[in-house]
């Protein structure tokens, strides 16, 4: 059984990715409920379901970055075992489960797919160490702040979308990127850098 | 005490999307280890990465990639614990102590391999191994107090890091955390302060080239 579903009824066409949208199978805090659960008590009911949620979105991010279909879904088993390893470093308070997820499959690419070699895991990894505990309210305001990113992402001129496609689902350095679209290398990390301002600002009020 | 010269934006902005050099990856984190206000950056940038794995259109997995994944899981009874930072051995150096954790395994790869040089009086370095770091150095460098580094100007880029200490130039004091940017236009002499051993690490792209007699030394010894 493939693990996600076709297009659901209520899709839009997001700006960013160009893609149809579904609605979000799980949302923010069940993700964090089930990191936890594999957390706590090994839970793999739990995992699998995190699996079904996870490994097709990590599977497309690595394809765009130049994966084949193949070494992505290796990359997404070796992603995936470090969370269920990993599961007690993360904290649902500092981050979204999507955005660890993210951290960690960047740094495994980074090793993987550059260096072409299988390291072990690294028990020192940053997206892994145990981070410094918050005070409570800063757990809504984190969830509040991914809330505003989520809107003020969708709402980029497309000239800015594009770049920041090609940065995150491409892996293209910003001189790499001045080549592919021929723009002066100041140019691109000006409209970088005015992109990330009205993400920053719309995060502001939350940090 | 927070660091008062940080990494410049654009190099959070690519750490975060995953796309500089391991070298210079591993030098955003040491800055981000030791600064709350870039590592603040540093985390909504991630958040940027996350919502853009969260909105991707997903591709399926094969069949049976869940099998696979669970019998992989299966041969591991239980989740480890978080293991406590490794009890590594540093044989008494003194620039170990004073690293931060990031930075503690790369020196625990390379320090097999590579010894302390005595580089000047009062001044010694390390090569750091970093994979893919084919035209360039990372090294820890540590100075006395006092003591310092002569006047050189840089073939390449170099991008220095405070661990520990401070040190004194041309361009200012850096204190733990502080980052400064050197190219091949300046020429700088690097004084540590007295008192405390000042602890950095830098990452070369190319050799640093020494200027005056030292430099002549240098170019003699063909490095």
């Amino acid at each position: 059984m493939p693990f996600c579903a076709g297009p659901l009824p209520h899709t839009r066409v997001d700006p960013l990715t160009k893609t149809i949208e579904s609605a979000l199978p799980l949302d923010r805090e069940t993700l964090a409920d089930l990191v936890e659960a594999i957390a706590e008590r090994g839970d793999r009911a739990a995992f699998a379901r995190l699996f079904a949620h996870l490994a097709p979105r990590l599977k497309a991010f690595l394809m765009r970055l130049g994966a084949s279909a193949g070494t992505a879904e290796e990359l997404v088993q070796d992603v995936m075992l470090t969370i269920w390893r990993k599961a007690a470093s993360f904290d649902r308070r500092q981050s979204s489960v999507t955005t660890w997820t993210y951290t960690i499959a960047r740094n495994r690419r980074i090793d993987l797919i550059r260096r072409e070699t299988r390291p072990d895991l690294d028990p020192e990894e940053p997206a892994l160490q145990p981070s410094a505990p918050v005070a409570a309210d800063t757990a809504l305001e984190v969830e509040r702040r991914d809330a505003a990113l989520r809107m003020a992402i969708a709402e980029l001129p497309e000239e800015q979308a594009d770049l920041l496609r090609l940065a995150y689902y491409e892996g293209k350095s910003h001189s790499e990127i001045a080549d592919i679209r021929n723009l002066p290398l100041g140019t691109v990390k000006s409209r970088m850098r005015l992109a990330f301002n009205r993400l920053r600002r719309a995060m502001e009020p939350f940090q | 005490m927070t660091p008062s010269h940080h990494v410049p934006f654009d190099l959070l902005m690519e750490r975060a999307a995953g796309t500089l050099s391991p070298a210079m990856a591993l030098f955003v984190d040491t800055h981000v280890a030791l600064c709350p206000l870039c590592r603040g950056q540093l985390r909504a940038l991630e958040a940027v990465g996350g919502e853009m794995l969260e909105r991707i259109a997903p591709v399926a997995m094969s069949a049976g990639a869940l099998d696979r994944m669970m019998a992989l899981i299966g041969a591991e009874a239980q989740p480890r614990p978080i293991m406590a930072a490794t009890g590594m051995d540093f044989d008494g150096d003194p620039a170990f102590t004073r690293l931060p954790s990031v930075l503690r395994p790369v020196w625990a790869r390379s320090r097999p391999r590579h010894d302390w040089r005595k580089v000047f009086s009062g001044v010694s370095m390390m090569d750091l191994d970093v994979p893919e770091n084919h035209d360039g150095k990372v090294l820890l460098t540590v100075i006395e107090g006092d003591k310092g580094i002569p006047r050189h100007s840089h073939r390449g880029r170099e991008a220095i890091i405070v661990l520990s200490g401070a040190f004194q130039d041309e361009f200012g004091r850096f204190g733990k955390g502080d980052v400064c940017f050197c190219d091949g236009a300046m020429t700088h002499k690097p004084v540590a302060e007295p008192g405390e051993i000042c602890v950095a690490l830098a990452v070369l792209e190319l050799p640093v080239q020494l200027t005056g007699v030292l430099g002549f030394v240098q170019r003699v010894l063909g490095h």
